[in-house]
């Protein structure tokens, strides 16, 4: 017979009780001596915790029976002590309890709704990915360190010249999933290739598995079709890979590659021209600026319109050098290597041998 | 100046109100609408990218095995099938319309399995440039397929989430009211059987 129900239940009683005897008595009472007085001679009988303060009463009647045993919550507690002219029936030193405690329930109801907001919807399964630590990721350790720093060479260069990224990736095990489900996902979670161009290709070799393929982002699918992927990867990179040369594969695969990538000059100048003209971020950043201006603009008019001007003059000057400052971003700057935001859909080729 | 100063509270309060409703994710039903049909464009997109290389297909096979005459047509059909589906604009809400685009496309698929499969026993054809080519895009192709299928899930799932989880189904009971839930893909019956390991 423990239940909460049960628990309450003797909880109340055991306060009612203890109340009915402690009324004639000074008893440790929120409310004022007076108001105190003034509910004994109104009410008459002493009453269970019902507040009253829900519904004032115009005209209370002496001796009206109202006992009704209903615990209900009184949050309008401070006003009716404000009120003064119509006490309540809190009276009790033991009646914070159950308030304490309904409190106690909400918060925590509210801060579990919170918390059921902020998660993400759910989390989903995905294969782990290796970090991508620079254009060759040689995690099967296939490559000399000379050879993976050609490429590496060769790969920014192809970067340089045609914004298009290409990323060598050995991968001791692919976990689960295929090689072409992992690879555009792999793709999609580095963020190879412009963000605008979707310009990336990745070279996956799954040495263990014994498979290879080359996954081509969305923008390069008519460059780089999936026949020609194929082809490069049937006649370059399986004889060397079936022969146990490893990195004369790769490397041979990254030059056809390229050659494919940056094969119509006249094409790939045009598209390295596209990347100088559009700089996405600065423009973002522009937009940032102007409307963080505005908003300043409109706080100075207000103000000047006030007070003294020259302090919304200083104010607005600071914003702006701090607006700039922050409008260097950019994926090509300095050492390190990041993919530029493209996407993947499961173009490209796979091959095993 | 005390106008100006309530008018720049008014405009201030709108500010924080839309901001206020846009973090409720009052926008995020028509987003997430808007993602699964771009994603479902795309499915569409890429099954049609799919039956514009069948004829080529079909034609390839033929200089070489011009005698496989029923698995050839039956190629010929599905196609035929799967690109006469009318698909109406409700499609994504409505099940038997989105049930019969996936049939007929689940037919095609096995017709160009039966083909490929029928290629195997000629080496000739399976040595050929062209060949080669065309089945190098058709594997890319069905990748593609895959992929697009998996986005278009994956976007539908999160808008049917919003539809029915707490904050999003209020909008969708009280502002969204025309917004059903959308069908997805399943897996044809067929392939849910295990396969049979038979030795004799």
């Amino acid at each position: 017979m423990t239940s909460i129900a049960g628990a309450i239940e003797s909880a109340t009683s055991t306060r009612q009780g203890r109340r009915d005897a402690a009324l004639p008595a000074p008893s440790p009472d929120p409310l004022p001596r007076g108001a105190r007085a003034l509910e004994a001679r109104m009410t008459g009988v002493p009453l269970p915790g019902r507040p009253e303060n829900f519904e004032p009463r115009p005209a209370p009647s002496p001796g009206r029976p109202d006992v009704s045993p209903t615990i209900v919550p009184s949050p309008r507690r401070g006003e009716g002590q404000g009120e003064g002219a119509f006490p309540t029936t809190e009276a009790t030193p033991s009646r914070p309890a159950p308030g304490q405690a309904i409190r106690y329930l909400t918060a925590a109801l509210l801060a579990a709704l919170l918390l059921a907001l902020a998660l993400p919807g759910t989390v989903r399964a995905e294969p782990t990915f290796p970090e991508l630590t620079g254009r060759v990721v040689d995690n099967a350790d296939l490559l000399p360190a000379d050879v993976e720093a050609d490429l590496t060479a060769r790969l920014a260069a192809l970067e340089e010249k045609s914004s298009d990224q290409l990323v060598v990736v050995t991968l001791p095990s692919l976990g689960v999933s295929t090689i072409e489900d992992y690879g555009y996902k792999l793709g999609r979670h580095w963020g190879i290739g412009q963000k605008d161009k979707n310009n990336g290709v990745l070279l996956i070799i799954a040495p263990n598995e014994r498979k290879v393929r080359i996954e081509v982002g969305y923008g390069l699918e008519g460059v780089l079709p999936d026949a020609v992927s194929k082809l490069i990867i049937e006649t370059s990179i399986l004889p060397r890979f079936k022969s146990g040369d490893m990195a004369g594969g790769i490397v041979r695969g990254v030059e056809d590659i390229i050659s494919v990538l940056t094969g119509d000059s006249a094409e790939w100048q045009q598209r390295a021209l596209q990347r100088s003209e559009s700089d996405d971020p600065e423009i973002i950043v522009f937009i940032v600026f102007f409307i963080i201006v505005t908003v300043f603009i409109i706080i100075m008019i207000a103000a000047a319109s006030s007070s003294a001007a020259s302090a919304g003059k200083g104010g607005s000057r600071r914003s702006s050098s701090s607006g700039w400052s922050s409008g260097s971003s950019g994926w090509s700057g300095g050492g390190g290597f990041s993919g530029g935001g493209g996407s993947f859909g499961g173009g490209g080729s796979s091959g095993s041998w | 100046m005390r106008l100006d100063f309530s008018f720049l509270r008014a405009i201030a309060l709108v500010f924080a109100a839309s901001l206020a409703l846009a973090g409720c994710g009052i926008n995020n039903i028509p987003t997430y609408e808007e993602a699964a049909k771009a994603s479902w464009s795309e499915v569409l997109n890429q099954y049609q990218r799919r039956a514009d290389l069948i004829p080529n297909l079909v034609e390839t096979v033929k200089g070489y095995a011009a005698h496989e005459k029923d698995v050839l047509e039956g190629v010929v059909e599905a196609r035929a099938k799967a690109t006469s589906v009318q698909l109406p604009p409700d499609i994504l809400t409505n099940p038997e319309a989105f049930k019969q685009f996936q049939e007929s496309q689940g037919a095609l698929s096995g017709a160009i399995g039966r083909l490929l499969a029928v290629v195997e026993n000629y080496p000739d054809l399976k040595a050929n440039q062209n060949f080669l080519a065309l089945q190098a895009q058709l594997e890319g192709t069905e990748n593609r397929i895959a992929v697009a299928r998996r986005d278009y899930i994956e976007a539908v799932r999160r808008y049917n989430t919003e539809l029915k989880t707490f904050p999003g189904a209020l909008w969708a009971r009280f502002f969204y009211t025309a917004n059903a839930p959308m069908e997805t893909f399943t897996i044809a019956e067929d392939k849910m059987k295990t396969p049979e390991v038979k030795f004799n």
